[in-house]
């Protein structure tokens, strides 16, 4: 009994399957409990963990497709999987001190939706749905408008930081998104040009260069 | 002594508080761009110097040869901390396109006395450029600075607002310390040009 409250405080046990003195496995508790209650073998036990998580994907692929569909049965499941998803997006943005690869279909789909629950809004304001529902629904349109926004915000910004490397660099310019590639080089000229005509226009010849120290 | 006016700009900008821009000044930014001169007529005599007795780098490492590097090396952190002073205040010129708004007549008179024209035409190509890309994209990254507690807040007015404004088919009247029980978008932009204030507690 005792060793039975022990084994329900950690979350993974390691196990020696089959008594062989060489393989040591990991494996979560419940698990372990599930293959003990049932008597599978280490194997066994394998087998079924893999397949569990297999199905768990193919769940969660499934929910992410149905969201594409956008139609008023699966907008609650849809848009908490869709807002998941933009919140992880922009959580990463926000931490990383580089810019990340831009993630142009969870936007696309994300306006979509945002259009679609404002329309939804104003047809229960105008059916004189209960105001307390209404405003509910209005704070979450909030909060996802304010993601969406946040996330490209935060990209703009980095790429303000960072414009000359961004460009100087293939693979950081293969992770923004056309428009910003269009932004970043009309930024570098501004900058540029701001640079040429304060001070590098009024200093001697060799040394002009924006990039490079001198000639 | 080479170096020290581009050391004073340098300084004089750090002596300000972060964030905020200090008058451009012209003084100091005119004296270091002078030494820079000098620096290089300097240089270029040396050079020609070490022409004419036939001698040349890197051959020959004589005393004219070191001067002349000296010169270079000067010249070289002149142009660094030029362009540093240049550069931050560039960076607070688009920092304050975002936090104030990105017209250029927008921002409060104090501001804009601090800035040269060099940078108010870069202002305004930077907003173009963001407004640009707000376009194609089709969504305004303007709004919603912070994230948003509630749909309606309660607003007061505190500066002047031009009158009869429409919003939400209503045309509100703005007097002076009026209170209004505005949408969070709406009154963003009002709140960021500091002529109304949100009323919390």
């Amino acid at each position: 009994m005792r060793h039975l409250n022990t084994v329900w405080a950690k979350t993974t046990i390691t196990l020696r399957p089959n008594k062989s003195p060489q393989v040591w496995r990991r494996i979560p508790t419940r698990l372990f409990l599930f293959a003990a209650r049932f008597s599978l073998t280490a194997s066994e036990t394998e087998t079924f963990q893999r397949d569990y998580q297999q199905r768990e994907r193919e769940e969660t692929d499934l929910m992410a497709s149905n969201s594409d569909m956008g139609s008023a049965d699966f907008e609650s499941l849809s848009s908490t999987s869709d807002v998941e998803l933009l919140k992880r997006a922009w959580r990463n943005e926000k931490a990383a001190p580089e810019i990340l690869p831009y993630e142009g279909a969870l936007v696309e789909r994300a306006k979509g939706q945002i259009e679609l629950v404002e329309e939804n809004i104003e047809d229960y304001v105008k059916n004189g749905i209960d105001p307390l529902v209404v405003s509910l629904y209005q704070m979450d349109l909030d909060r996802t408008q304010f993601l969406l926004r946040s996330y490209l915000r935060v990209r703009l910004l980095k790429i303000e930081k960072f414009m000359f490397h961004i460009l100087k660099s293939e693979e950081a310019e293969s992770r923004l998104s056309e428009q910003e590639k269009v932004f970043a080089r009309r930024c570098a000229e501004d900058l540029a040009k701001h640079f040429e005509e304060s001070v590098l226009l009024k200093l001697p010849e060799n040394y002009q260069s924006v990039l490079k120290q001198s000639l | 002594m080479y170096g020290r006016k581009g050391y004073q700009l340098v300084k004089d900008f750090a002596s300000g508080e972060k964030g905020q821009l200090k008058p451009f000044n012209s003084k100091l930014f005119d004296e270091t761009l002078e030494e820079c001169e000098q620096n290089h007529h300097l240089i270029q005599s040396l050079m020609r110097k070490m022409q004419q007795e036939g001698l040349e780098v890197p051959n020959n490492r004589n005393a004219d040869h070191y001067g002349a590097l000296v010169h270079h090396l000067s010249l070289i952190r002149n142009k660094r901390c030029l362009m540093a002073y240049v550069h931050n205040r560039a960076d607070i010129v688009r920092d304050l396109a975002w936090r104030v708004g990105l017209e250029l007549l927008g921002l409060p008179p104090e501001i804009q006395e601090k800035l040269t024209t060099l940078e108010k035409d870069y202002f305004k190509n930077h907003s173009v450029a963001v407004k640009s890309y707000m376009g194609k994209v089709g969504i305004e990254l303007n709004v919603d600075m912070v994230p948003p507690k509630d749909p309606y807040i309660k607003v007061r007015v505190v500066g002047d607002i031009a009158e009869g404004i429409v919003m939400n088919d209503k045309t509100t009247n703005f007097a002076r310390h009026s209170m209004h029980f505005l949408k969070r978008t709406d009154a963003e932009p009002y709140i960021a040009r500091g002529q109304m204030e949100e009323l919390t507690g």
